[in-house]
């Protein structure tokens, strides 16, 4: 059985309503209780940057990172060309030797 | 002198250049960085815990408040409401079909008083839950918003750290590809030395500026003790 069913309909009202005297009666307690329990959800809440001004430094820092990675990317590779002509001249001149 | 001065200036510049292009990025660094975001998990974690902690330590009390105080007063105002007293007597029944309390019928009176104590009890007990719910409700969204900012605020974070990351890993990459380039060139201990004479150079102005600043003292000393044993001509200088 539930609140609100049909065979207690009329006794959960009455119950109800000896709840509201209840609640008339301990008002204080209650307000103290609700006092002592308050939460500053402010103070709990982290402080971090703002997202705005967060995004932005990350899509800075990201932009930067990707150059370099462009930048290894291409060392490496005229490494490597440098290595295969190298390698490549060698084999010619071994040839033609 | 003015163009040794620009030729001190030049050569200052080409030492920044030379000092920032062979500035080390040890892998220990994007390490550190990856670790720090393992740590960040586990801090993330423990906020979380004592956040709910927290939570669940006021809602106990609320909860304390409802069955070691308000309870015990509804229940007595119930009894009288409920006409709990009379049902327990046999003089009166709860009627499903009026909704109100009845005289007893004749026949199946035990039952109906019985069925009565249970609409009585089950009232009770929902008003009772209704009051437990309506003080730790707020409690509970209010850690679900708290939850859901830590949450955002340390995803920010990840994001950050996880940025710092990969950029020191992508300075790492470079320098690992100068680094081979250096040893194909035979100079790979080229960095390091022009760190070291860096290094060597700043310790050494130092200490020269140390120097200049015990003269420079040595120098204000004379003035002051000259300055003294002068007598006081009423001449002002040249």
């Amino acid at each position: 059985m539930t609140r609100g069913d049909d065979r207690t309909g009329g006794m959960g009202r009455r119950a109800h309503g000896s709840a509201r005297k209840t609640d008339e009666k301990l008002e204080d307690q209650e307000a103290r209780l609700l006092l002592e329990t308050t939460v500053d959800l402010a103070s709990l809440r982290p402080q971090v940057a703002d997202q705005e001004a967060f995004s932005q430094l990350l899509g800075a820092v990201q932009e930067a990172t990707e150059a370099n990675n462009d930048v290894a990317l291409l060392q490496q590779r005229v490494a490597e060309l440098g290595n295969a002509v190298t390698s490549t001249a060698r084999k010619v001149v071994g040839f033609l030797g | 002198m003015k163009d040794h001065r620009y030729l001190l200036h030049a050569g200052l510049l080409l030492l920044s250049g030379i000092s920032l292009s062979c500035a080390r990025v040890p892998k220990e660094v994007v390490e550190l960085s990856y670790k720090m975001g393992e740590d960040m998990t586990a801090v993330h974690s423990s906020y979380l815990t004592v956040v709910h902690q927290y939570f669940e330590g006021l809602r106990r009390q609320r909860i304390a408040y409802v069955e070691q105080e308000w309870a015990p007063e509804f229940v007595r105002t119930w009894i009288t409401d409920g006409l709990l007293v009379e049902v327990a007597r046999g003089d009166t029944v709860w009627s499903t079909e009026q909704q109100d309390f009845v005289p007893p019928p004749a026949e199946g009176r035990e039952m109906a008083l019985v069925r009565t104590v249970g609409f009585w009890a089950t009232a009770a007990l929902n008003e009772i839950d209704a009051k437990k719910r309506s003080l730790t409700e707020p409690l509970d969204s209010q850690e679900d918003s708290l939850t859901v900012a830590i949450n955002e605020a340390f995803n920010q974070l990840y994001r950050g750290n996880a940025t710092i990351t990969a950029h020191l890993n992508s300075l790492r990459k470079v320098q690992e590809v100068q680094d081979n380039a250096l040893a194909a060139l035979n100079v790979k201990d080229l960095r390091d030395k022009i760190n070291s004479a860096l290094i060597a150079a700043s310790q050494r102005a130092e200490h020269e500026l140390e120097n200049v600043r015990k003269a420079d003292g040595l120098v204000q000393g004379a003035e002051r003790a000259l300055h003294h044993t002068t007598p006081d001509t009423g001449e002002t200088g040249p």
